[in-house]
């Protein structure tokens, strides 16, 4: 193989401009010194790289080591290395830290370290909100890997199948470390994936349409929409699983109403588009660094897009595949079977899309794009033998073998892990201003390469010889042993590859070579940047005029007369607050001038009060819990208080006479409706799985409610409706008047929503109370004061968010221009009294209408 | 046509079973090389004047022209499209062939998961014993599937695919065998500590010697009440 130097700059490729205000914008932009500063830092560079440096450590702890040791284990038949007890923690280790806490928060710190200056922008929009998923992540990891401290190490496999997982199978708390301590960390990656998207739809630089927007982008875009509609049912059913163990619920009791495969659906809701939201990061990563290293633009850019945005959707309508063992009829086996294939046509025309731009371009071997073969040449076989799963009678030999591990390591560490180490040597130098060395590098491709077929390979076959997975161990005279052997030695010439990988890291920072801006003559904006970039990244906003602008362009500041003055303008005003251009979601156009947050100890505040949340829960500490709530709502509202700007409204009203643009310095009215629309969006997610799971035991139970209840009484039902009715009319006439200036009319309107509001919750509590059962005895009564509880949690916060307008408006803050936190109270005002009556209906006549 | 070796199959089922994997696997390596082929095709080829980036500026999301569509089209919808024509084809035919009720005639076994052993009951002989399956092979058997504690899941490979056995209801699984052999089977659905010593043996009898052994066993081991 020959290796081909990088062509020459031929074109001189633009870079972004610097100012005499860059030192000034940077230091504005710099975290605070010191440890607290660092504990405060909310720039993306920051949280990204903390992402994804924390995601290798747990991939050392719970990929490597406990690899190397199940390996060692298999390695012959009747081995007694580790016994059972510690073989079946292990394996359950290595499924959750890999999923919950490798890959997903890697591709996130991706993400949010590489997409403003991918965009073209300062910052993502909600800085602050990064660090708590930052804070919320490591802090789950570390309450989940604190069970071995606690000797009550998980061991009910990382799908946790009730009811093994249940209270009456794994007593003692280790499956309460693995739902509450995982439970924190997807928290903070639904939290990322909000910060994601709201990114991709608002800051692009202007000119930057979706046409042109780099595929990296789309694929986040996809994915962190993804998150949200996955995590939520999963969170919701870790949810469930933890009341039926600290709380004795029944629904996962067959014997009590419940329903062992309802946690299956709700894993799965979740466990499918898991794979996809881990699939299409890298299939991003993988379109960035095809087109610069075969110097060729991407080819069938739109059919791309078009295949993750179908990829995003399909994934949703394939979950029962993980289920076709479980007794499902042949008409939705059928389906499924169908669904399942089906995916395999976006995912070929992601494939042949490269091809194709491989095709017409001429390859330079470098790093990057080994691994991009190695991953084209790995997944491929993945995705094939992916698609021999979903043929259900092969599936009902194949399920819960052997033939499962060869097939999904191949689609996550040819397909995931293959490209994460693509994107790591391609962008190392931006952030570190260094190359990284190419012998190692190829070092590391071929061991990894070779080991990853050594390894899993051999799994297929022994799969179908009939060694099912999850076993500690195996007898000899089957011939298993023999392939078993090869796959261990593989797993420690993966090893070396890995250890390649890191010296190659610890040696390149240092002494790497110099990169410069663009070390790979690329085509996007991060290469128009210093290496590593100023903080701010971008002095003078960039113009984007095409999908490849470093290769098309000659300037990267010429654009129409009123947006090439702004961006001039902003590289100069405002130096002393962190403002940033937001832009239409269509033609990306500058909308707003906005102040991103700055840094904050509260996220950390409100990261610690949720992991003590569930700590608490795990000790059955319950007054704690209760606590951690109260300081949660506590950092949430001092995390969000107004603070000063450094600068007078002169200035602000002279920027927004002579660029014609509103600047906001005290918050977005257009980015705080983007973040409250994410939040319904998540409540509802949240909302309809607990619909789901109603129904779903509705199903499982021919009697409903169960002997011995009364249906509940629809005229009480019928009173709370009219209350959140009326509740929201009175917020929606307290928005108007403050639309028209009357502040002391808005108080009265929210304060008699309010006094509604409570009435209505009130009216329902009192109900609730009066039930004749109870919530553990049948599934019924959980499933039902479960609802409840979740209907009053989002009343207690509109409450509490009803509250503080009336408490801000006593000092006159609010005014026909400035009225931003009341109209968000009445979005959520609304949203929630769809979710109440829905809840209402389905609590008060579900009953009746099954 | 007696396939996949690997597999053995001892009856009718477990050999449409094997049929279909020889039928995927031999599809899968065709599609896997071509793409190989394709791919080292691509990487040689010498097509365009790299310099320029190639000429096409699309900017319009929706514009799905440009020279490559074809191939695009060609390789990544008509291609897997094809492939899962077939491959559904083949399934949805194995899934027909496969008995989904079974015949009037089956012999009924009554098979409970337990941690860490398997209950086997056949109502009609009045015998109950553990881990193993006695079966004629003149005829189906349908085996009851249901678990007194976690779901575990019953796999013999030889005779058909897994299937699981879940607390709170009762699923059914056909066996057929038709060589007079014993076969091995586990448990497939992770139960807790000792899942990987969940065995059983199927044991095939002719149907005169299946009759000979269960009028023995129903002597010996009558089903009784202590379970």
């Amino acid at each position: 193989m020959v290796d081909h130097p990088i062509p020459p700059a031929s074109e001189d490729a633009p870079l972004a401009e610097q100012s005499e205000y860059s030192q000034a914008l940077d230091a504005t932009w710099s975290r605070p010194p010191g440890i607290w500063g660092w504990l405060q830092t909310v720039q993306n560079d920051a949280v990204g790289t903390r992402l994804i440096f924390t995601g290798l450590f747990f991939l050392l702890l719970g990929g490597s080591v406990d690899s190397i040791v199940m390996r060692l284990q298999l390695a012959r038949p009747d081995n007694d290395l580790v016994g059972p007890q510690l073989y079946n923690e292990m394996f359950t280790n290595h499924g959750s830290v890999t999923m919950f806490l490798v890959i997903l928060p890697i591709f996130e710190g991706f993400a949010i370290l590489l997409l403003p200056l991918l965009l073209g922008t300062r910052e993502l929009p909600f800085p602050r909100l990064g660090s708590f998923a930052y804070f919320t992540y490591v802090l789950g990891g570390l309450l989940y890997y604190s069970s071995t401290l606690f000797d009550a190490v998980p061991n009910a496999g990382w799908f946790g199948y009730t009811p093994l997982s249940g209270p009456e199978y794994s007593p003692g708390l280790a499956l309460d470390f693995w739902v509450l301590g995982l439970g924190v960390a997807e928290v903070g990656a639904i939290a990322a994936a909000v910060e994601i998207s709201i990114a991709i739809f608002k800051v692009r630089a202007p000119g930057m349409t979706f046409a042109r927007l780099p595929l990296f982008a789309w694929a986040f875009l996809v994915t962190s929409f993804m998150i949200l509609f996955a995590f939520t049912p999963l969170i919701v059913g870790s949810f469930l699983l933890e009341l039926d163990r600290g709380f004795g619920t029944q629904f996962f009791n067959p014997e009590a109403g419940g329903s062992p495969l309802l946690w299956q659906h709700l894993f799965w809701i979740f466990g499918h588009p898991e794979v996809y939201i881990q699939f299409l990061p890298a299939t991003g990563i993988v379109s960035m660094i095809v087109p610069v290293f075969v110097r060729r633009r991407t080819e069938a850019y739109p059919w791309i897009v078009a295949s993750m945005v179908s990829i995003g959707f399909l994934s949703f309508g394939l979950w029962a595949h993980h289920m076709f063992t479980v007794g499902l009829p042949p008409v939705v086996l059928g389906f499924f079977a169908a669904a399942s294939m089906v995916i395999a046509i976006p995912a070929g025309v992601q494939v042949f899309a490269w091809v194709a731009t491989i095709w017409l371009g001429r390859p330079v071997w470098k790093t990057p794009f080994l691994f991009v073969m190695g991953f084209l040449g790995t997944f491929v076989l993945g995705g094939i033998t992916g698609v021999m799963l979903a043929a259900v009678p092969f599936d009902g030999q194949a399920h819960d073998s052997y033939f499962v591990v060869g097939h999904l390591h191949y689609v996550l560490i040819g397909g995931v892990v293959m490209p994460m180490f693509a994107g790591f040597y391609y962008w190392f130098p931006k952030f570190s201003g260094r190359m990284m060395n190419e012998r190692l590098g190829k070092i590391h491709f071929w061991l990894l390469f070779i080991g990853i077929h050594i390894t899993f390979f051999p799994m297929h076959i022994v799969g179908l010889m009939g060694m099912p997975r999850r076993i500690s161990s195996y007898p000899a005279g089957n011939g298993w042993g023999v392939y078993n052997l090869i796959s261990t030695v593989g797993v420690f010439v993966m090893f070396a590859g890995i250890a390649a990988f890191a010296w190659n890291i610890w040696h390149s920072r240092r002494h790497g070579e110099e990169a410069g801006p663009n070390p790979w003559n690329a085509d996007t904006l991060e290469w128009s940047v210093s290496s590593p970039p100023l903080q701010h990244g971008f002095t003078v906003p960039v113009i984007v005029t095409s999908r490849h602008p470093l290769w098309d362009q000659d300037d990267l500041h010429r654009g129409d007369a009123q947006v090439e003055g702004l961006a001039r303008a902003m590289s100069e005003w405002p130096v002393k607050w962190r403002a940033n251009l937001i832009t239409s979601v269509g033609d990306a156009r500058p909308e707003e001038v906005i102040r991103i947050s700055g840094p904050s100890i509260w996220p950390l505040a409100a990261a610690l009060a949720t992991v003590s949340i569930f700590a608490a829960e795990l000790l059955k500490f319950r007054i704690g819990a209760v606590v951690g709530v109260v300081l949660l709502i506590l950092a949430l509202i001092r995390w969000n208080w107004p603070e000063p700007v450094d600068m007078t409204e002169e200035e602000e009203l002279a920027f927004e006479a002579e660029h014609n643009i509103p600047v906001h310095s005290g918050g977005s009215p257009t980015i705080s409706r983007w973040g409250m629309g994410l939040a319904v969006v998540f409540l509802s997610v949240a909302f309809g799985s607990f619909l789901l799971s109603y129904f779903y035991l509705r199903l499982e139970n021919e009697v409903w409610p169960p002997p011995g209840v009364d249906d509940p009484s629809v005229s009480i039902g019928a009173l709370c409706a009219i209350l959140v009715v009326i509740t929201a009319a009175l917020v929606r006439l307290g928005l108007r008047r403050i639309q028209s200036g009357d502040e002391t009319s808005l108080r009265h309107y929210y304060g008699a929503a309010g006094a509604t509001g409570l009435a209505a919750m009130l009216v329902f509590f009192d109900d609730l109370r009066s039930q004749s059962f109870d919530a553990t005895t049948h599934a019924y009564g959980s499933i039902y004061y479960t609802l409840s509880g979740f209907l009053v949690a989002l009343l207690v916060a509109a409450l509490i968010m009803t509250t503080m307008v009336l408490w801000w408006s006593r000092s006159g803050r609010f005014s026909a221009r400035h009225h931003n936190p009341v109209a968000i109270v009445w979005r959520y005002w609304i949203s929630i009294s769809t979710i109440w009556l829905t809840g209402l209906f389905v609590l008060y006549l579900g009953p009746a209408i099954t | 046509m007696r396939a996949a070796p690997d597999l053995g199959a001892g009856g009718p089922i477990a050999r449409d079973i094997s049929e279909l994997t020889v039928v995927i696997v031999v599809l899968g390596t065709a599609v896997m090389v071509l793409f190989v082929v394709l791919l080292m095709l691509a990487l040689r080829s010498r097509a365009a004047e790299p310099e320029g980036h190639g000429s096409s500026k699309a900017s319009d999301l929706l514009d799905l022209s440009g020279s490559s569509r074809w191939f695009v089209i060609g390789g990544g919808v008509v291609l897997p499209a094809l492939v899962i024509v077939v491959v559904l084809g083949w399934t949805i035919k194995t899934m027909r062939d496969i008995p989904a009720v079974p015949p009037d005639d089956s012999l009924v076994i009554l098979v409970t998961g337990h941690q860490w052993w398997w209950e086997v009951v056949y109502p009609d002989g009045g015998v109950r014993i553990q881990n193993e399956v006695h079966i004629p092979t003149d005829r189906a058997v349908e085996v009851r599937l249901n678990s007194s504690d976690v779901i575990h899941s019953f796999w013999v490979p030889a005779l058909n695919g897994k299937l699981d056995a879940i607390p709170g209801r009762t699923n059914s699984l056909i066996l057929e065998a038709d060589e007079v052999a014993e076969f091995s089977g586990q448990c497939a659905e992770f139960c807790g500590l000792d899942h990987a010593q969940m065995v059983l043996t199927v044991v095939a009898h002719t149907p005169a010697d299946f009759r000979e052994w269960l009028a023995t066993a129903a002597q010996q081991l009558p089903d009784g009440q202590d379970g």
